[in-house]
Order: C-alpha cells, then sequence, then structure tokens
C-alpha cells in the first residue's frame, strides 16, 4: 500500500501550509521545499498575493492550514468549504480539499477536486502542477495508468512551459 | 389422674357461645389482617409500580426532541455584493430587532443610511462556536465597504450570523422544547419561579401540607378554587406522568408520586426538569415546552439575555399559558406580569423604583409569521434526510440538521411567482415552480413548488413529470460537438422537411415553432433560434442512446425513451431533474448532485454527518465551454433576448415549449445562480405561453433580484476564438457581413473561407490573421 507519511505528507502539509506563512518565512521554506518535487517556494509566492487581496479568503484559509498542520482534516475541509461557498472560484481552495480527500484515501473524489481546482487556476502554472501531482498519486491509488502517464504528461508540459 | 372437670349445661352453653364469638373475633381478625396484609401488598406493588414508572422515566430520555432545521447562515465580509435592502431583509428574517438609539443586545440592530451597527447572537454551528459580538458596517454602491468591531473599531474579515430557523420535525404530540441546564438559568429567574409557583420548594418533601390547608381554607371561604396547593414537585409529576383531569384518585397518585420523586432525586434535578417541560404557548401545531424554547420563541434570544421584565412575563404564563398568552391577550399578560414584580418588592428582592420603571415598560414580542413557510423546501429537506435517518429519530433525537436554504433568495423566488403569475393569465389554475441553486457546488438554496407558495400541497418542483421541450436540445447538440472531427459550431445543418418512420411505423414530422424552413444553418445559429429540425436532423446522426448517455453524464439518471421524438424533448423530467443537469453547465462540465442538507449534528451539538461538497466530470470541458458560449448567445440574440435587456450581468439558458404550448420552461444561470422556471397545468392542458412569454418573465424577474455575478465561460487553453460567417460557417472576417466570433477546439476550425461580401475600413483579412 501506498505509504503517504513517508513520501508524501510532510512535503505537502509544509506546501499548503507555506500558503498563509509571512514573507520572511518563505526563505526557511523554500529550503525544504526545494528538495521535494513539488516547488512550494512559487505556489506559496503567487497564492500570498491572492489571499492578501480579501481578508475573509485569507483567514479561512490560514484557519484551514492551521487545522490541516495538526491534522485535523475534517475541520480543516469545513473551513475549505465554507471557503468556496464564499469564493467559489479560488482555486487554491479546491486544490486543498484534493489534498484532503486524497489523504482520506478517497482517490477518485481527489482527482476530480484537482481537476476543479485547475478549472479555475487560469496562470497559476505552480498550483496546476500540484493539482497534477494530486492527480498523479490518485491513479496510483487507484491503479490507473492512464491517470498517472495522463498526470506525468501534464506535469513536463507545465514544467517545459 | 387429673379429674375433668365437668360444666353444667348452661354454663357450657355460655362457654360456648363465648367460645365461638371469640373464634368469630378471631376469625374476623384475621380476616381483616389478611385484608390489610392484602391492601398492604396492593399498595407496596402499586407504590413500586409507581416508582419504577418513575426511574424508568427519569432515567431514561424524558422527552422526546424533535430534529430543528436551519437555514443557511448568513456571512458577511468585506467586499461581498449585498445590498441594504438585503441585510435588512435578511435580518428581520433572523427576529433582529430594530433599535431607535444603538444596539446593545444580541440579536439587535441599529441602523442608519449606509450604516448598521448590529449585535450578533451567539450559535453553536457543526464546525465550532460563532460567538456574539457588536459589529459596524458600512455598505456602498451594493457591497461592504467596511465591517469593523462595534466596541473596539478593529477591522474584522469574517461574521457569520446565527442561521434562520425554519422549522421541527415533531413527534405526533407536537412537542417542542430547547434543553437548558440550571446552571445555565439566570438566578433571578428562578428565585422568581420559586417565589410564585412554590415558595416552600427548598423545605417541603415534594408534598407541601401548609400549603394544602392553606389552598383549603381559601377555597372553602372562596366557594370555589381560588388557589392551589400543589408543589413544583407535584406539578412536575402531573404533567410527566397523569393526565390533567381534577379527582382525588389523580390527585392521591401526585401526592404519592411527588414524595416518591423528591426520595429518589435532588431538588437541582426536579427543578431542571420543571424549567423544561413546563408548558408555555402553543404556536400552531408546536406546543412551546420549556423557559429555553419560550424565551426564543417570545423574545427571539436565550434565556440568559432575559431582562427582569421578560422573565417575569414567563413566571405568570406557568399559571396559564393560554389565559396569560401576551400574543393574544397582551393586558391580561401585561397584568400577571406586574403581580410578578409586584411579589418581588414585597419580598425584598427588587426596589420599588425597580419595579415602577420595569412595569411601566410594554411587553415587547418577537415577530412571528403565522404561516406555513417553505413547505416545498422543506419538502426536500425531508426526502433527503429519510435516505439517511429514520422517521423516528428525527422526531425524537433533538437532531439539528443544517441546510443550503438562502431566506432571501427564497423570498425574491416567492415575489417572482406571486408578482408574475398575475400578469401572466387571470386563471387561478396557472401552476408555477421555480428551483434556484448554487452552481459550484449543487447546494440547493431555494424552491417554489405553488403558485400560492406557502400552500403544502403537490410539490411542483419534485414532483412534476413533465415534457421538458427545448431545454434538452444543449444535451444533444454537446453529444454532437463530443465529436469535434465531425461537428464545431460552424458546422452547417440542414433545416428542411424531416420525415422518420418509427419502430411503430408511425411517421413522425417534426415542424419548427415558427413553421418555417431555414435552409442551410449553422449549428450555433440552430441552437440560438431552438431550431427543431436541424436539431432533430443531428440527434438522429449522434444516436438516441448517445444522447441518453451525454444526459446521464451531465446529472440526470432516469432511463428515458429511445424515440425520435426525444430529440425534441419528449421527455419528463421535473424542474429539480432540469435543475441537475443545468448545474453542470453552469459549472462548466463539473456535476455536483444536488443537496439540500449540508450538515447534521446531535443534540449535544456533535457532528453526526457532513454532507460534503462533490463534484464529478463525465463530461469534456472543451465541449461544454462551446455549448456554454451558445447558451450566453441564446439570452443575448436568440430566443432570450429579451434578457438582454432586463439584466445588466450576463447570463446563458434555454428556453422550453413543449408540444401545443402546454409547458413553459426556462433553465439558465449566472455566475452565482442556476434557476430554473416552470409554468403550465397540472391537467396538461395549454398554456397558450412560450419558455420566453411564459416561465422566463419569472426567471428574469428573479435574477434581477438575487444575482450580481455574470456569468463568465471557463476557455480551456485549447480552444481559440475565429470569425466565421453565419451563414456558411467558413472563415471570415470581422467586418464581413454575418460575421460572428465563435470558439473552436484547436483543430477543428473551418479551413475555407467564406467570400467577404460587405467590405470595410479595414481588410477582414488583416482581422483575421492580424497585422
Amino acid at each position: 500500500m501506498f505509504r503517504f507519511k513517508n513520501v508524501f505528507f510532510l512535503p505537502v502539509i509544509l506546501l499548503l501550509n507555506a500558503c498563509s506563512t509571512i514573507e520572511e518565512q518563505y526563505d526557511t521554506e523554500t529550503t525544504v521545499l526545494e528538495t521535494n518535487e513539488l516547488s512550494a517556494w512559487h505556489l506559496s509566492a503567487s497564492e500570498k498575493r491572492t489571499v492578501s487581496d480579501n481578508r475573509a479568503i485569507a483567514q479561512l484559509l490560514q484557519q484551514a492550514d492551521t487545522l490541516m498542520s495538526e491534522e485535523n482534516y475534517k475541520q480543516s475541509a469545513d473551513k475549505l468549504e465554507r471557503l468556496v461557498r464564499i469564493a467559489p472560484r479560488f482555486a487554491q481552495a479546491w486544490s486543498r480539499l484534493s489534498w484532503i480527500a486524497l489523504k482520506n484515501g478517497d482517490a477518485k473524489r481527489s482527482q476530480q477536486l484537482a481537476q476543479r481546482s485547475n478549472s479555475y487556476s487560469r496562470n497559476n502554472i505552480n498550483l496546476k502542477i500540484l493539482n497534477w501531482q494530486f492527480i498523479k498519486k490518485a491513479g496510483e491509488l487507484l491503479d490507473d495508468v492512464n491517470i498517472i502517464q495522463q498526470a506525468q504528461k501534464m506535469i513536463l508540459k507545465l514544467r517545459n512551459d | 389422674m387429673q379429674k375433668k372437670k365437668r360444666q353444667s349445661p348452661k354454663s357450657a352453653k355460655i362457654a360456648g357461645r363465648s367460645g365461638k364469638k371469640s373464634h368469630d373475633k378471631t376469625k374476623s381478625h384475621r380476616i381483616y389482617l389478611k385484608i390489610f396484609l392484602i391492601f398492604l401488598v396492593v399498595c407496596i406493588a402499586y407504590l413500586a409500580y409507581l416508582d419504577i414508572k418513575i426511574i424508568e422515566k427519569f432515567e431514561g430520555r424524558i422527552w422526546q426532541l424533535p430534529a430543528r432545521v436551519y437555514a443557511r447562515p448568513l456571512e458577511l465580509y468585506e467586499g461581498m455584493p449585498i445590498s441594504n435592502e438585503k441585510l435588512l431583509l435578511e435580518l428581520q428574517m433572523l427576529n433582529y430587532s430594530s433599535e431607535e438609539i444603538a444596539a446593545l443586545d444580541p440579536g439587535q440592530y441599529f441602523h442608519s443610511g449606509n450604516e448598521f451597527n448590529i449585535v450578533t447572537r451567539g450559535f453553536e454551528y457543526w464546525d465550532g462556536e460563532e460567538r456574539s459580538r457588536s459589529i459596524h458596517v458600512e455598505i456602498s454602491n451594493g457591497k461592504v465597504t467596511n465591517l469593523e468591531d462595534g466596541s473596539t473599531g478593529e477591522l474584522i474579515s469574517l461574521v457569520r450570523f446565527d442561521p434562520a430557523y425554519l422549522t421541527g420535525i415533531f413527534p405526533s404530540h407536537g412537542e417542542d422544547r430547547e434543553l437548558i441546564r440550571l446552571e445555565d438559568v439566570p438566578e433571578a429567574l428562578i428565585a422568581m419561579l420559586v417565589l410564585i409557583e412554590d415558595r416552600r420548594f427548598y423545605d417541603h418533601f415534594g408534598v407541601d401540607l401548609k400549603s394544602i390547608a392553606r389552598a383549603f381554607v381559601a377555597n372553602i371561604q372562596a366557594g370555589r378554587t381560588v388557589q392551589g396547593g400543589s408543589t413544583i414537585t407535584q406539578q412536575l409529576v402531573k404533567n410527566l406522568f397523569l393526565s390533567s383531569r381534577q379527582n382525588l384518585w389523580r390527585k392521591a397518585n401526585e401526592a404519592v408520586m411527588a414524595v416518591l420523586l423528591e426520595l429518589h432525586y435532588s431538588k437541582k434535578k426536579i427543578l431542571e426538569t420543571y424549567l423544561n417541560e413546563i408548558y408555555l404557548g402553543q404556536d400552531q401545531e408546536r406546543a412551546i415546552h420549556g423557559f429555553g424554547l419560550a424565551s426564543i420563541y417570545y423574545f427571539a434570544k436565550p434565556l440568559h439575555q432575559l431582562t427582569l421584565d421578560e422573565m417575569a412575563l414567563l413566571v405568570g404564563m406557568v399559571k396559564g399559558a393560554s389565559y396569560y398568552n401576551p400574543v393574544r391577550n397582551p393586558e391580561r399578560a401585561k397584568k400577571r406580569r406586574d403581580m410578578v414584580l409586584s411579589t418581588l418588592v414585597d419580598h425584598d428582592l427588587i426596589r420599588y423604583q425597580q419595579f415602577k420603571n420595569l412595569s411601566d415598560k410594554e411587553i415587547k414580542i418577537a415577530r412571528h409569521v403565522k404561516r406555513v413557510r417553505y413547505p416545498a423546501y422543506l419538502d426536500l429537506v425531508k426526502r433527503q434526510l429519510k435516505k439517511t435517518y429514520n422517521s423516528k429519530d428525527l422526531k425524537s433525537e433533538g437532531l439539528r440538521i443544517f441546510t443550503a436554504f438562502d431566506p432571501y433568495v427564497q423570498y425574491k423566488a416567492e415575489q417572482a411567482v406571486l408578482k408574475v403569475m398575475p400578469q401572466l393569465s387571470k386563471d387561478d389554475e396557472l401552476q408555477s415552480a421555480i428551483i434556484v441553486v448554487a452552481p459550484n457546488n449543487g447546494e440547493v438554496m431555494a424552491m417554489v413548488g405553488d403558485r400560492q407558495p406557502d400552500y403544502p400541497g403537490f410539490n411542483r418542483s419534485l414532483d412534476i413529470q413533465r415534457h421538458i421541450g427545448s431545454l434538452l436540445k444543449p444535451a444533444i447538440y454537446l453529444s454532437a460537438l463530443k465529436q469535434s472531427s465531425k461537428y464545431t459550431l460552424a458546422s452547417v445543418l440542414d433545416d428542411s422537411r424531416l420525415r422518420v418512420m418509427g419502430r411503430d411505423k408511425q411517421i413522425w414530422q417534426p415542424e419548427n415553432y415558427d413553421r418555417q424552413y431555414h435552409g442551410q444553418v449553422t449549428l450555433y445559429e440552430a441552437l440560438l433560434k431552438s431550431y427543431n429540425i436541424p436539431a432533430a436532423r443531428l440527434g438522429l446522426d449522434v444516436g438516441l442512446g448517445e444522447i441518453s448517455k451525454t444526459i446521464e453524464q451531465l446529472g440526470n439518471h432516469s432511463q428515458l425513451p429511445p424515440y425520435p421524438s426525444m430529440t425534441l424533448g419528449a421527455v419528463d423530467m421535473s424542474p429539480y431533474d432540469v435543475a441537475s443537469i443545468y448545474q453542470t453547465f453552469a459549472a462548466n462540465g463539473f456535476h455536483s448532485p444536488l443537496r439540500s442538507v449540508i450538515a447534521v449534528v446531535d443534540k449535544d451539538g456533535k457532528a453526526l454527518k457532513r454532507f460534503s461538497v462533490d463534484v464529478a466530470r463525465e463530461v469534456n470541458p472543451d465541449v461544454v465551454a462551446l455549448v456554454n458560449y451558445t447558451m450566453l448567445g441564446i439570452a443575448e440574440q436568440g430566443t432570450a433576448k429579451q434578457l438582454s435587456r432586463d439584466l445588466n450581468i450576463k447570463v446563458a439558458g434555454k428556453t422550453g415549449t413543449s408540444d401545443e404550448l402546454r409547458d413553459s420552461w426556462f433553465a439558465g444561470f449566472s455566475g452565482d445562480v442556476v434557476a430554473v422556471t416552470w409554468v403550465g397545468y397540472d391537467d396538461n392542458r395549454s398554456t397558450g405561453l412560450t419558455g420566453a412569454s411564459g416561465a422566463l418573465r419569472i426567471w428574469s424577474k428573479l435574477m434581477r433580484s438575487i444575482s450580481s455575478s455574470s456569468f463568465e465561460v471557463l476557455m480551456p487553453d485549447n480552444i481559440s476564438m475565429y470569425w466565421v460567417d453565419r451563414k456558411s460557417g467558413l472563415l471570415s472576417g470581422k467586418n464581413c457581413e454575418n460575421a460572428i466570433e465563435l470558439p473552436f477546439i484547436d483543430g477543428s476550425e473551418p479551413s475555407q473561407v467564406a467570400d467577404c461580401t460587405e467590405g470595410s475600413s479595414s481588410s477582414w483579412f488583416e482581422d483575421l490573421f492580424g497585422d
């Protein structure tokens, strides 16, 4: 069985947490995250810009991330769902919901939520890459070679863009 | 040897009599003893029976608690689109009271111009507690421009109000109560209650002999019952175990059970149970029990926020909740309240001046709307709950049900029906239904099932099954556009006579609504104008099975009839079914199953079930984007073009009219709302209305008041826009006659170029390929 804790859990938690961190922290985060395949610092920088535009979104996102770091996924999902009611096209929230679904072993749902996030990601290449990572992991859980291959292809394409 | 004493016959007779007497006496003593023993055993058995009855009730669940159903909470944040009118309406629906000087207590607001000062009520949600807070809100140009703490002036990110209470799902006896713990009850209320109802409550053992004697004397003197001697414990016993009939047997039982109750349970437990049990009024079929619910019902605030005069009113009602009802008999209720307050003065619990101030206050009761509210929506909630919970649990476990119901949207939907229907027809039998859904998560926001929205009868939003006419066309075109190598929006379709022989050898010959043939038309134009013949040709070419599959992918799983007439919408669906399909279009291809319930918590506030947002994308978003683009066109220049005049936002949608104008439909969406409206007769006769002349007018009225966000087609990266000739579907230039701009999946755009018949200042070639 796929072991999240060893391969996936830590970097993703750090990555998703990075959204609500203050600017000074990015450097420290970068050191940790550059070593993994998800290149979190790009995402955190781009998200910070979005987040600061709306205090309600920023607050809910921060609360969701805190709960996620405490492994309280249910409550974190509650905050994120509240967030998407306020801002239905806020791609980062859908992305986090995707990750929580993945963490709960609901690969099919995770894949759909990541696609939903991608549909709102527009030019946020890093978020798209992250979502395709989730889709790839979901494909691994589902043992679906087609999904894995498609995700790999998209990740490569987005990185080259 | 012992000598036997001889008795004379007389003495023997006397002795015999006396022996018999003594024998009889002993015998009768024995009988009395036996009777006494039997009586004792019966008494002990009866006492044991009563004892068990009391213990069973008190150790188990004393009350059946109805499920309580709540609306979605209003959330305020800076930048949120909202008008003064909407915020005022929301506050009124939440029973917040408008204050003339300042809002000081929870549930109050002060409004001046574009500014509001509000003190919210706290509430325990499934995801945590929302505490009461004072806020200052400024609204400008339809948005919240400032949101700050009313006390400190600090900026606030987000405020969540308490949700509006919609209804309860009651047990057959209709009892409703809000359970409270004794420690949460104000001491003043307890003191007042004990003083008025049972002064020696803490001293007696369940029955107060002094009180009984005093009441007996008073009643004898008056010649009628003027005073009761029942203690709080006896009243509780009567309410919980006995009938209200006045007879000696019942009174004896009451006294015995009261003593037993006091033997087993503490005064605290008895008082707490009494506070929750006592009957304090009636709200239609709902019986208001306990001080917790009475406080919310009469004053729209929790018990701990009551003022002394409000407490006195409730305590006064214990004597006769109907007789002293402040809604029906305000004068009588005020007199009783003042009597309670004067008793406080008599016992030095308040000063005379305080009494004067309190008794000068008018009784101010929370607004109550006497009507059956939202029957269609609550019908949906109950149906969805029954999939998860059995009826008994819903009526007894005290569940709290949080729904997506939006009171403001519901109000506007009802207003749209009430105002537009009389304009459509004077015939009261013409019916209507509306369903409003949030596009991005499938939450049902509002529902109307009858032209009289409060009428709790046939729920047409859920239960009618009617031909949907052209509402099906977007699904047919979607099926065709999936084959991007064969069909694009610029593909040319043949609009000429069509005759099809069905399996039953019957000839089916569709006609356009205008009874005309339009020759060669592009796919885009055919959907824009809702031509029937090209749609039928396209549907038959794509295949009825393929169309059924597409409809299923869009979110409708009912079995559809595989007849050619299906291509013209000879398919039975309810407004709910249609909304399910159009939600998928509105969410750019992501289907979310429609849901009304968001979360269920138990009576202690523990979350039992969350109905999380679910998304599924079964249809290609590229193709959905093409159809959505066309549906935007329908609202701008197609069969629903009046919307472009009525609304100042961009919307997409489709009109639907069934054969012989029996059903008038409109299904459409903006950026934040999907709505489906239907107009028709229950007996299926002709309405004389098309989709545009009937249902669309209701839809337009509704959207004007509830939506502020334009629909935007999410164009995937692999879709590009090209100018094409409206007639031939070939590439054209921006300034050429009949040129329209259409989206194409990369590689599917036309390769041939049409003649540009109309010259313009710039070359069409330049427009097409740039400088």
